[in-house]
């Protein structure tokens, strides 16, 4: 009764109704502090959280191009297809499925669908049309990634030059590799929000991090006079007993590369096929005994110290006592009276190493390492070698007598390129580059420093030089081979004896012939060195080599419009009974 | 106080602005009568304001409506002629890698064999001389069919 009294008075209930009221609020009231207040960053950030994705935006890597701007080296959009094995219910079916897609036997496929993890590369560097036909399919488990595949479409040619790159993309070896920094761009980022179905929300937080491609590498390499020369080593490779046959071709008024390459070579697309040592660039990287082309900077100390003129007469015999050795010429003869262009043009070592002696050691050291020897050439390649000069005060007394005629002494063939180029253009070396520009994502061209151009002999001598290395493909000279019609040519033959590696030393090592050389003679545009090794083989430099030059040669100067320059190369005096 | 001199302006502005200044308390004794009118009438005169009022909001949510639906369907316009472009792209892709397959040298030498052409020789040179004579020089012989080089095959 009491209670009803208590509620039927109307103050009461009021305030009753009025206390109710007040703690349902309180609790709506708190928890809505609690949401929006004291939680509520962390709710609002878990939402868009849930909206928002990221999608990388890979970066192009940057282009390698020959002379002529075609390309070497390119990147084009693939597709990787992956797996989440703990997605696969079928395993069997599933790689019957894709077998006939990715090209692979279901036998190879299965062990991968059934791996342990969840993650693993089915197949990459897919064409997108065959990755949007493998998503059709709607497997689940079965999932595709943007990734990008390095074209090589010249495939063989210029590869020891170009290069290739590893599966995530970075250069392992040539311009691939040593321009990595510069061909790789910047990743870029799409942060946006996204809807029920994937799509972006309109009008909604973006933000767009634009990738930066990679800079392009334009080499100074000529693609098809690469294709030419790579040509003609393998045609010299496949003479008997040869293992290898390497050329470099120069400018010789720039100092360019404008082909370099040594058999067998690999083809760039598919670097994995051959062994390891096969994919080094051994122009660059692989030392040879010159031989007798090495007789240039013999003659070169000499002419421009004075000590002889290329009329300079001397009686030389067939053999000469050095220390404990005793140097031979490469065939036997009674005493010749000689000119010096006679020593040159017929390749006597007994009359060079007479010259090498009235020059002495420290002076033809002096001009060995002025050519360049014993110093890389600074070339935008990896793994260049520097050659193998031992300064003169630790020459042995063999070596004294044997490094002016190119035994006792290594160098690449990029080198023995190099020495010829500073003849060819009066005297100042140019040292080798074969990146010619760099050009960035947006066009523009950061055209490269270039190498100091440097004078190692005058300009007289190198002349007199070019006169007496054109005796050698004329009558009487040792490589008649490198002649060729209408134009002069100047050169040197070199046949060297090759250390055998199993006993360290020369016997039963086989030869390197060699040929260094450049043509027109009287206006020379184009240097070529060539050195064919042959552990088997007995080949001369001025039968093996000198071939190889004529072909790289003429289609250097035929290619590039070189006319003969319509003179006719003078009378050489190689030994005084000459008239 | 402050907003006598806003109710004074359109007078002002009507008058002369020659009027002389003394006569400014005058028209701001008139302004200030002119709200006394516009508190009489009630419910009828209000009518057509929340009319508007509603038409405006309504022509607002409409307007809003149709530039939601429009931004929606541009997004999914964006997203099939993104498509577009990615497709073409990879069509621009696979054409270049065509001709870029095609004129890679090895490629070039053995479509040349296939046509039956030969490696030429070194060529001759027609030499314009200043005085309209012509000279050929050089060693320009008819190309013999030599093996051609394998193409690609530095194996």
């Amino acid at each position: 009764m009491s209670r009803r009294l208590e509620l039927s008075d109307p103050h009461r209930r009021v305030r009753f109704g009025l206390a109710v009221l007040l703690a349902i609020l309180t609790v709506i009231g708190g928890r809505l502090v609690q949401l929006q207040g004291l939680d509520g960053m962390k709710y609002a950030a878990a939402a868009e959280e849930l909206r928002l994705t990221t999608l990388d935006l890979p970066a192009a890597r940057g282009q390698i191009l020959d002379r002529e701007g075609n390309p070497l080296a390119y990147s084009v959009e693939a597709r990787a297809i992956f797996v989440d094995p703990e997605l696969i219910t079928a395993p069997g079916r599933t790689a019957l499925a894709l077998a006939p897609l990715l090209g692979e036997s279901a036998d190879e496929l299965l062990p991968m669908l059934t791996a342990q993890g969840r993650f693993v590369y089915l197949k990459r560097e897919l064409d997108p049309s065959v990755a949007q036909a493998v998503m059709d399919l709607e497997l689940a488990g079965i999932g595709e990634l943007v990734e990008q595949r390095r074209e090589y479409p010249a495939q063989w040619t210029a590869a020891q030059v170009v290069g290739f790159v590893g599966q995530d993309g970075t250069g392992l070896a040539g311009i691939e590799d040593q321009y990595d920094d510069v061909l790789t761009g910047t990743p870029g980022q799409l942060v946006y929000e996204r809807g029920r179905f994937g799509l972006p929300i309109p009008a909604a937080t973006q933000s767009l991090t634009e990738a930066v491609a990679g800079s392009s590498v334009q080499l100074t390499l000529d693609q098809d006079m690469q294709f030419i020369l790579e040509q003609a080593v393998a045609t010299a490779n496949a003479n008997a007993g040869v293992s290898t046959a390497q050329a470099v071709v120069l400018d010789v008024a720039t100092g360019q590369v404008l082909a370099m390459a040594g058999s067998p070579g690999y083809n760039a697309a598919d670097p994995g096929s051959v062994s390891g040592d096969q994919l080094a660039n051994p122009t660059v990287s692989h030392v040879i005994e010159p031989g007798s082309v090495n007789k240039l900077i013999t003659f070169a100390g000499a002419l421009e110290e004075g000590l002889i003129t290329p009329e300079t007469e001397m009686t030389v015999p067939d053999n000469l006592a050095v220390s404990d050795i005793v140097i031979n010429d490469a065939w036997g003869h009674a005493p010749i009276n000689f000119t010096a262009t006679g020593v040159l043009g017929k390749s006597s070592n007994v009359g060079t190493v007479m010259l090498a002696q009235r020059l002495g050691n420290a002076r033809l050291e002096d001009y060995l390492r002025r050519f360049g020897l014993g110093t890389a050439t600074g070339i935008e390649l990896p793994a260049e070698s520097n050659g193998i000069l031992v300064p003169h005060e630790e020459w042995s007394g063999s070596q004294a007598g044997t490094i002016p005629f190119g035994q006792g002494i290594s160098m690449t063939v990029l080198q023995l390129a190099s020495m010829y180029q500073a003849v060819a253009n009066d005297g100042v070396l140019i040292p080798p580059r074969i990146v010619d520009q760099v050009i960035g994502p947006d066009g523009t061209v950061h055209d490269q420093p270039g190498s100091e151009p440097r004078r190692v002999i005058g300009p007289d001598t190198a002349a007199d030089l070019r006169y007496m290395l054109e005796s050698v493909t004329n009558e009487g000279g040792t490589a008649p081979l490198a002649r060729m019609d209408g134009y002069r040519v100047a050169g040197k033959t070199g046949t060297a004896q090759r250390p055998n590696p199993d006993c360290r030393c020369y016997a039963g090592g086989g030869y390197w012939a060699t040929f260094a050389g450049f043509a027109p003679a009287d206006d020379p545009r184009y240097v070529i060195a060539i050195s064919v090794e042959q552990p088997d083989g007995s080949g001369h430099g001025g039968t093996i080599a000198a071939p190889v030059f004529t072909s790289i040669m003429s289609f250097a100067l035929g290619d590039n419009g070189v006319a003969p320059t319509g003179t006719a190369a003078p009378e050489f005096r190689l030994t005084t009974d000459d008239a | 106080m402050s907003a006598l001199p806003a109710y004074d302006r359109p007078t002002r502005v009507a008058g002369r602005r020659t009027q002389p200044v003394g006569r400014r308390p005058e028209s701001t004794r008139v302004s200030l009568q002119r709200p006394v009118p516009v508190t009489a009438p009630t419910a009828t005169r209000r009518a057509p304001f929340i009319a508007v009022i509603l038409l405006i909001i309504g022509g607002g949510l409409v307007t809003l409506l149709v530039l939601n639906t429009a931004i929606a369907a541009d997004s999914f316009t964006e997203r099939s002629l993104s498509q577009q472009i990615d497709q073409l792209r990879l069509q621009e892709q696979q054409l270049q890698r065509e001709v870029g397959t095609a004129q890679a040298p090895a490629a070039l030498a053995e479509a040349a064999a296939e046509l039956g052409m030969i490696p030429a020789g070194a060529p001759s040179f027609l030499i314009l001389n200043p005085d309209g004579t012509t000279e050929v020089v050089g060693p320009g012989a008819p190309a013999v069919p030599v093996p051609p080089p394998a193409a690609g095959g530095d194996e």
